[in-house]
């Protein structure tokens, strides 16, 4: 797909017929000799490297963002929302795997050499779905289709609950944001048995407090972490005083990342789900 | 009754700074037999009664009330009282600005803002008045009418005011304060007034002519 | 025209009260309708109020001491250096402290602005105001910087500075109460200086009033003022500067009209924007109340700059 899509944007640029066909024929034979498949990879999206070091890629990896802990010793390119284009070049990946489009959109991909893969899955399927694709722009199909069946494993350790739990998940405490429709959290609470009450479609919502408690869900979910520092507890909270939900305290590192982790973070929702249940 | 004259950058507005306490000064000055140092900002207005050279206002208060801020010290601080207002019509029809009183004191002439001002100074009924350049903008009638009120008022009042035009200032005053590179010169009645010391104060040759038993001063050129 | 503020007032309060992401029918209420009465909404609108009233007051007084129609919170500085204070605690993760964060930081403004502008004893109101500009401009980058440090918490501190009134409590409500009537019992008694103030410095301190002092004062409680709305609210812009504007060009030109009138108008402003800003998007959410008070105050006070420029000719 990929350097299909590269032949025809490099044939747009017309006038160059010569080394429109040289880099063609170049393009062609990396397509289809192995030994010119992805070699340096560029990971712009923390929650892709683990899955990197599953397939047995982690020595390709040549640079990261700075907040990704997974890989060591390798190039900090700065932050996901503004990597440095200079040291992007200088490490001359030829795969870089970025989050959404809006991380990196159009302009910043003109100015570098390499293919662009995005990785932003919505749902658990979805991850395993694009975990696949890695694997076999990687030329590492069958290490994928081993995870995606370990990560499938995984999910039928989920017990089926008495009765599904309605849930909020607080993404912000001050400003409220909630998990919307959009989110990865939608499909780890739905996998680990429960319900999220909020249907905006959106990723995060900023919602009423009025809102939550109208809604009254079973399990009142809060995140601890970068995008949630230290919030106040909510049971401390005046305005939820007359809240009778559960309120469960996570790790957003745990949870709010749509990779591997996701799998056991839906494990560890049901089983507190079902510990309630028993109650 | 006071003329204080001189050339630009003499001293004038320096002086009549320091007399009402708008600036700092080194020396001894008594105000009614009492240290000026001693005397609180207050009482100080309650005796002093200042009109600076350039007054401005950054609110659209009407012409009325720009009068009545005059009382502010015989007030109790929060209101003005019904006495108040009465003073301050007296003193607008004093000053002839009285059917301006609902104008906005910004929307005036220059010259009508200036006779607003004087009646705001004036309506602060101090036994001292120092007032720099007044006539500044007014029409020659109202300088007439002006300089009548200040003659009404001089035997109860000092008032000191720095004036420039000379043959205005010799037919109206009777005590002058020449000022020159920042020195006082001289303090003279009207008859110790002569064209030589006038000629070195000003820089320029004065002469005096007199006409309908009146003194006239004029200059010669350069 | 002081009935009229009321009336709006009272109008928007009771809209304010009776509309929200849920509906409640407010003589008729389930338990749960009066739990999100009592505990959110109520106290949600008379924070908004309260917020409202501190920053159109806040700004009266700024424009005092600065002589100045445009002086509000953001061009002393106070605002930036609040919001500055409250970032710092959003990035330590220090949530619960935020108001304390803002305060000092707002005070830390306060004092460095006022040493900048004294002269010998004495403030300058264009000194103080270009210091209050670089201020504002310093705290801003400083808050950018602390943006880019916290790669995660970025969209935390973006959203807080947005302003909103979300994490209204009694307990908020009443703390701002008390400190509204702090910075109003302090200079009730000041009104008639406060129109001399208008003066040029030499008019108004040869009246009888001690320009500076009542400076330093004013100064000081607009200060307050801004780092509790700041503290609790975030960055709220506009209110400071066209509540006090509009008052004015609506002939509230005396002191003693113009600050009650503030209060009131500030509080139905901000509590009509705060409405407009939980009721306008479906299924509960929320839009920053800082984007309508900008948006909404923003055009009106073109309309009235383009309307009433004579007026506003005048002003100086």
């Amino acid at each position: 797909m990929i350097p299909k899509r590269k032949l025809k944007k490099e044939k747009k640029g017309a006038g160059r017929l010569v080394r429109t066909l040289f880099l063609g024929i170049t393009l062609c034979l990396m397509f289809f000799s192995p030994a010119l498949a992805y070699e340096k990879i560029v990971v712009l999206y923390p929650a892709v490297s683990p899955i990197l070091i599953e397939l047995g890629a982690l020595d390709m990896i040549v640079g990261t963002t700075r907040s990704d802990h997974a890989v060591k010793g390798v190039v900090k390119v700065g932050s996901h929302l503004r990597p440095n284009i200079e040291l992007l070049n200088a490490l001359a990946p030829d795969l870089i795997i970025a989050g959404s489009r809006r991380a990196f959109p159009y302009e910043m991909k003109e100015r570098v050499k390499a293919d662009i893969f995005y990785y932003d899955p919505a749902t658990l399927d979805d991850i395993l779905v694009k975990i696949k694709k890695i694997g076999a722009m990687l030329e590492r199909k069958d290490k994928a289709e081993n995870l995606v069946a370990r990560l499938k494993k995984r999910l039928s350790e989920i017990s089926s609950l008495p009765r599904q739990p309605s849930v909020i998940y607080e993404v912000m405490a001050e400003p409220l944001r909630v998990a919307g429709k959009k989110s990865i959290l939608t499909s780890i609470i739905s996998a680990a048995g429960g319900n999220n009450l909020v249907s905006i479609n959106k990723k995060h919502a900023v919602i009423s407090t009025e809102k939550v408690l109208k809604l009254t869900p079973d399990f009142y979910v809060y995140q601890v972490g970068p995008m949630n520092k230290n919030p106040v507890p909510p049971e401390e909270r005046p305005f939820y005083k007359s809240l009778k939900s559960k309120f469960i305290r996570i790790n957003e590192l745990e949870f709010a990342r749509p990779g591997i982790n996701a799998f056991d973070a839906a494990v560890k929702l049901n089983i507190i789900f079902k510990g309630a249940a028993h109650e | 009754m006071v003329a204080v004259l001189g050339n630009n950058g003499s001293g004038k507005s320096t002086f009549l700074n320091v007399l009402s306490g708008q600036m700092d000064f080194t020396g001894d000055y008594r105000v009614g037999n009492r240290k000026f140092q001693e005397i609180s900002q207050q009482e100080c207005a309650r005796r002093i009664g200042f009109l600076p050279q350039e007054a401005a206002l950054n609110m659209p208060f009407d012409a009325f009330y720009v009068v009545l801020t005059g009382r502010f010290i015989h007030s109790d601080g929060r209101m003005y009282s019904e006495q108040d207002v009465i003073y301050t019509e007296k003193a607008m029809k004093t000053f002839d600005v009285f059917h301006l009183k609902d104008r906005l004191f910004n929307a005036l002439s220059g010259g009508e803002k200036q006779r607003v001002l004087l009646a705001r100074v004036m309506n602060m009924d101090t036994d001292i008045f120092l007032l720099d350049e007044p006539f500044s903008g007014i029409d020659i009638l109202h300088q007439i009418k002006v300089v009548d009120i200040f003659k009404r008022l001089q035997r109860e009042k000092i008032i000191m005011v720095v004036i420039h035009d000379l043959s205005f200032a010799i037919h109206h005053f009777s005590r002058f304060l020449f000022f020159r590179e920042g020195l006082l010169l001289y303090d003279m009645g009207r008859n110790e007034l002569d064209p030589e010391k006038l000629s070195d104060i000003f820089g320029v040759r004065v002469g005096f002519v007199e006409q309908n038993k009146r003194m006239f001063v004029y200059t010669e050129e350069i | 025209m002081r009935l009229i503020l009321l009336a709006a007032l009272l109008t928007a309060f009771i809209a304010a009260i009776s509309a929200g992401a849920v509906k409640i029918d407010l003589f008729n209420m389930s338990e749960i309708e009066r739990n999100i009465f009592l505990d959110v909404r109520l106290p949600r609108v008379v924070l908004a109020g309260l917020v409202g009233a501190a920053l159109a007051l806040s700004g009266v007084l700024f424009q005092y001491v600065m002589k100045n129609p445009l002086a509000d919170s953001f061009t002393t500085g106070v605002s930036a250096s609040s919001a500055m204070g409250a970032v710092i605690a959003i990035m330590l993760g220090l949530m619960p402290y935020i108001p304390l964060f803002a305060l000092a930081g707002g005070l830390a403004g306060l004092c460095l602005v006022s040493r900048i502008a004294s002269h010998r004893g004495r403030i300058q109101p264009i000194t103080m105001l270009l210091a209050g500009i670089v201020l504002s401009t310093f705290a801003s980058a400083t808050i950018s910087f602390m943006k880019f440090l916290s790669d995660d918490a970025v969209s935390s501190i973006i959203f807080w500075l947005m302003g909103g009134f979300q994490a209204a409590t009694a307990s908020k409500d009443m703390i701002l109460f008390a400190v509204i009537c702090l910075s109003f019992l302090m200079i009730r008694d000041d009104y008639l200086k406060l129109d001399i103030l208008c003066f040029d410095d030499t008019t108004a301190s040869s009246t009888g009033v001690d320009v500076n002092r009542l400076r330093k004062k004013l100064f000081f409680a607009a200060a307050l003022l801004t780092a509790f709305s700041v503290g609790y609210a975030g960055i709220i812009g506009f209110v400071g500067l066209i509540i006090p504007h509009i008052l004015r060009l609506g002939n509230f030109v005396k002191a003693s009209y113009l600050l009650p009138a503030s209060l009131i108008g500030g509080a139905a402003f901000m509590i009509a924007t705060d409405l407009i800003a939980r009721t306008i998007l479906q299924e509960g959410q929320e839009l920053p109340v800082g984007v309508i008070t900008s948006s909404i105050g923003g055009v009106f006070f073109l309309y009235l700059l383009i309307k009433r420029r004579k007026e506003l000719f005048y002003f100086n």
